[in-house]
């Protein structure tokens, strides 16, 4: 199999925020949002992003479709180096990447129709005089919505109906990356299906690559081909979706696949979890070292003063940033 | 998932755009309609006042000064002979000219600032501010007669008095308005295409902020004929022999007058009155047509 | 089924016989809006058990909170119960006096909301909150006791240092510290009646895991009947005994939790269990529930799933299918549910 195209290449991608206090308002340190993220989008294929509330991931989104300036790193478009690219040549890096937000409700202007909304970035990119509303007709039907649908008001359509349009819009420029941050976790389950499939045909049809943002591990698995685990600003384990689902190494995602509910058959769903202490502590003083020692039950003294690089460790086949890697199945019926 | 359960959403909502649902709540208020009513009306008498007046407005009958109402002069005429009928309806047309121009004026200065302010936030929004803070803290009264005495009482000074000294509530309303948008995903979504900060203004924020803009603009419109009337019967707004309801009033500004001739004052008196609280009536309707109770903001 | 979780029986309480502890029936409830007034919940009824925990599944809009919150009397206007019965330990709510209400609320009967921020005050401080909710139903209570009680409700919803704690104000604590505390407040008068309205939902996966747990503790500790109304089937699997199934304002089935789980008798739960993603089996095409669920008001003579069901018949869409047993404890609303069951077996 020939490796797709790479499209988007990101290393180690940060952003801090200046935290000031005092009556003087001097920065007193940072918000460590997002500490050195690596990755990479191939045409036609999925990169999931998961983490809990906190960790960076939408920041980091955010950051990879330049909506966010970058504190460090360097963000690669199909081999040009755009991370600080301005004026005109953002204007015309904005056709490659696009975000698909999570609020249906929030991300829809309530004032214009659904064909003005869907138009916007073809108007914005001076393209709207060349069959613009011919595209409009297409995505739309792209998105599987009807034709007369685009005179309405977004405040007519339900929420499964409205994460299509904003797809629609999303999709107006032909983007080589969409970036969906958290897509579906707004919506019902049994349209949270039609939503996922939906992404799923459009990619195979366009070929686009996503980037997808959840902390949603079911849905996750569902529509990645890769998946990158990330813990307060880093990323802690990345491997295909079977690596992370079968042999997760990482105590962190094992705790996060443990405590995910499942509604089996029977008895299954309840069993023994891993019930992690705590919370998240504080982005703005992460702890040293390993980010997760303090809520691991693996933690030894090397944890506090080595920070584990994200790399693949002996008998593990995918890259994990912990000192104690060991795969288990979590999964795995007891 | 973040759904409020306990007010079910209502998807079948009727197709109509914003504006549509909010001039439909405007025709529920009866005061408010009412209020329109009465305004509309007196835009159309003053504008046809060529062909109600009778009398010109401003020619002078020395052989008939002073005269009650009569069938020749409906509300008498004044200390020149001229008819009050006629100059209270072409003092209707000055006064309704200033007070839309003017609260125009400062709507468009107010939105635009407010909305450079909001968006830019930073040193852009602290001058802008400041500079709110201290027009606003000048008695616009002051600022027209400092105007009147520099470059001599007119129209046009009144109208940019005005304008210069209410733009501040129209632009602290928009940028109001526009920090609740920054942050809106639509508007991230526009970023993400390349929208630049010209475009925002343009295609989302003065289209969210024309509701309460609007507001307040009806009620600035209210504001400025009082602004006028004051100026004018102050003697530093409308210079004579051109009618005002201002100078109409200043021209009866002696007790005797008063007391013996009521047709001099009291048709302006009574046009100030019934315009502005129809105005204020029509604002308020407005308001409420557009911030509907139970739906907050409106996203 | 009984959790294998609950260790000792829960604590005898004086009530007559060995009814149900909280009996809904044929509520309906109308939402007042600007275009007339919309049903939000349709006939809808389940009863609760001394003890056990009832799990409330639906998507938005099914009605499944507007149920327990009017039952309860918390319904504000827009909203209206329009008729129906609620019995609570032999007592009709729904006739009941405002003040006597709120004394079983807090009391007798205590809730526990998504967002605690809402729930709870946040210009007083934590300590001072649990307090007053023990004193406001315990008026012979002394200060001292108040506050001794109140470091131990915290320590028992594992909020460590209580005594520090307890002097902190709401916004101190983290998302899933504040659903602890709330969930002290909830059982801080022993109550016979838990509703817990997604209590889990607004919180990280990690600590949803602590959160479920500690509402196994709570349920062992209180022996209270819950009523858990939740999106998540994975939440109800967890912690339900019994769940109830509800689609545009009515319930659609119920029954023993792994019972309806492992095989439902109603398409629509069916449909909702297959669409689920999942973190075993086929990795790839989820299957989704056709259509849309019909806005509140929408209301059509039949079955409201009619529209979105694959078994759905001429008969679906002209008459509405009752509540018919599917089963020992269990029952389905639909006309063809026979042959779900004979699908399964063959």
């Amino acid at each position: 199999m020939t490796e797709p195209e790479e499209v988007l290449r990101v290393t180690d991608l940060a952003k801090h925020y200046p935290v000031r206090s005092g009556p003087l308002r001097r920065r007193t340190g940072s918000v460590h949002a997002v500490d050195g993220v690596d990755f990479t989008l191939h045409a036609g294929r999925t990169l999931g992003l998961v983490g809990e509330s906190g960790c960076g991931k939408t920041t980091t989104g955010r950051m990879a479709v330049r909506l966010l300036e970058p504190t460090a790193g360097k963000i690669v478009v199909a081999g040009r180096d755009v991370t600080h690219a301005r004026g005109a040549e953002l204007r015309a890096l904005r056709r490659d990447l696009q975000l698909v937000f999570q609020d249906p409700y929030a991300s829809l202007s309530p004032r214009m129709t659904v064909h003005d909304i869907i138009a916007e970035p073809l108007r914005v990119q001076g393209r709207y005089g060349d069959g613009g509303p011919a595209r409009v007709a297409e995505l739309l039907d792209m998105v599987r919505l009807a034709p007369a649908h685009a005179r309405r008001y977004a405040h007519e359509f339900s929420g499964g109906q409205r994460q299509r349009i904003g797809i629609a819009r999303a999709l107006a420029l032909g983007p080589r990356v969409l970036v969906l941050d958290e897509p579906v976790s707004a919506l019902d389950v049994s349209i949270q299906a039609q939503i996922v499939n939906t992404l799923r045909e459009l990619q195979r049809e366009l070929g686009v690559a996503y980037l997808f943002i959840s902390h949603d591990l079911s849905v996750v698995r569902h529509v990645s081909h890769e998946i990158a685990v990330m813990y307060l600003g880093t990323v802690v384990e990345t491997g295909t979706r079977e690596e992370i689902f079968r042999n997760p190494a990482h105590p962190y995602t094992q705790a996060l696949l443990s405590a995910v509910p499942r509604p089996g058959p029977g008895a299954a769903g309840r069993r023994e979890r891993i019930v992690l202490t705590g919370d998240v502590p504080s982005p703005i003083d992460p702890p040293s070292g390993c980010r997760f020692r303090t809520r691991c039950w693996k933690a030894q003294d090397v944890c506090a003063t080595q920070a584990p690089p994200l790399v693949r460790r002996d008998g593990i086949g995918h890259p994990t940033a912990c000192h104690f890697a060991e795969v288990t199945d979590v999964l795995a019926p007891a | 998932m973040t759904t409020i359960t306990t007010s079910p959403a209502i998807k079948k909502a009727p197709s109509a755009s914003p504006r549509a649902r909010a001039l439909r709540r405007f025709r529920r208020n009866r005061l408010a309609v009412a209020g329109a009513a009465v305004l509309g009306a007196v835009v159309l008498v003053t504008l046809l006042a060529p062909l109600i007046a009778g009398h010109p407005p401003n020619t002078v009958d020395l052989y008939a000064i002073r005269q009650g109402p009569s069938g020749a002069h409906w509300f008498g005429t004044d200390s020149s002979g001229r008819d009050v009928f006629a100059r209270t309806l072409y003092a209707g047309r000055v006064s309704l000219l200033v007070g839309l121009t003017a609260a125009l004026a400062a709507i468009t200065v107010g939105t635009l600032l407010g909305a450079v302010s909001g968006l830019f936030g930073g040193w852009a929004d602290h001058v802008i501010m400041r500079a709110a803070d201290i027009v606003m803290s000048f008695p616009t009264v002051v600022v027209i007669l400092v105007l009147a005495g520099i470059v001599g009482p007119s129209m046009t000074v009144l109208i940019a008095a005005i304008g210069l000294t209410q733009w501040p509530v129209a632009g602290r309303v928009v940028r109001g308005v526009t920090l609740s948008l920054r942050d809106r995903e639509y508007i991230h979504a526009a970023e993400a295409a390349g929208a630049n900060a010209w475009w925002l203004i343009r295609k989302h924020i003065v289209p969210a902020a024309l509701p309460p803009v609007t507001v307040t603009g009806t009620l600035a419109v209210a504001q400025a004929i009082m602004l006028e009337t004051t100026a004018s019967f102050l003697g530093l707004g409308v210079r004579p022999p051109q009618a005002s309801w201002g100078n109409m009033l200043n021209e009866a500004q002696n007790l005797t007058l008063i007391q013996t001739m009521p047709w001099l004052w009291i048709p302006p008196g009574v046009a100030i009155a019934v315009t502005v609280l129809a105005v204020n009536f029509v604002g308020d309707g407005l308001r409420d047509a557009v911030t509907p109770a139970g739906q907050g903001g409106g996203r | 089924m009984k959790a294998p979780h609950r260790k000792a029986a829960p604590p005898p309480r004086e009530r007559p016989g060995n009814g149900p502890l909280l009996e809904i029936e044929d509520l309906v409830v109308d939402f007042a809006t600007d275009d007339g007034a919309v049903r939000a919940v349709d006939g809808a009824g389940y009863a609760v058990m001394p003890g056990e925990t009832l799990g409330v599944v639906g998507e938005s809009g099914s009605g499944k909170s507007v149920t327990a919150l009017s039952a309860l009397g918390l319904i504000k206007p827009p909203g209206r119960v329009v008729s129906g019965r609620v019995v609570f330990d032999g007592t009709d709510l729904r006739t009941l006096p405002p003040r006597e209400l709120r004394r079983l609320r807090g009391g007798r009967i205590a809730m526990i909301f998504q967002d605690p921020m809402t729930a709870l005050n946040p210009v007083m401080s934590i300590g001072a909150q649990l307090r007053e909710a023990l004193r406001l139903h315990r008026p012979g209570m002394s200060r001292a006791a108040a506050r001794k009680r109140a470091a131990e409700l915290l320590t028992l919803v594992g909020v460590p240092g209580a005594e520090r704690r307890l002097r902190q104000y709401p916004h101190e604590f983290s998302g899933g510290m504040r659903q602890r505390a709330m969930i002290a407040m909830a059982i801080a008068n022993d109550p016979d009646l838990l509703i817990a309205d997604e209590p889990t939902t607004a919180l990280d996966v990690t600590v949803q895991a602590q959160v479920l747990d500690l509402l196994r503790l709570t349920r062992r500790e209180t022996g209270a009947a819950t009523v858990l109304i939740t999106h998540d089937l994975g939440v109800v699997a967890e912690l339900a005994d019994r769940v109830v199934v509800m689609y545009a304002g009515r319930v659609v089935e119920h029954g023993p939790v792994a019972e309806i789980f492992g095989a439902p008798r109603h398409p629509y739960t069916r449909g909702l269990l297959e669409s689920l993603p999942r973190l075993d089996g086929d990795a790839d095409e989820l299957t989704p529930i056709p259509g849309t669920p019909p806005a509140p008001g929408e209301a059509a003579p039949g079955c409201p799933f009619a529209p979105r069901c694959a078994l759905a018949r001429d008969r679906c869409r002209t008459e509405r299918p009752e509540l018919a047993p599917t089963g020992p404890g269990r029952a389905s609303a639909c006309h063809f549910h026979h042959e779900l069951a004979e699908e399964k077996t063959a």
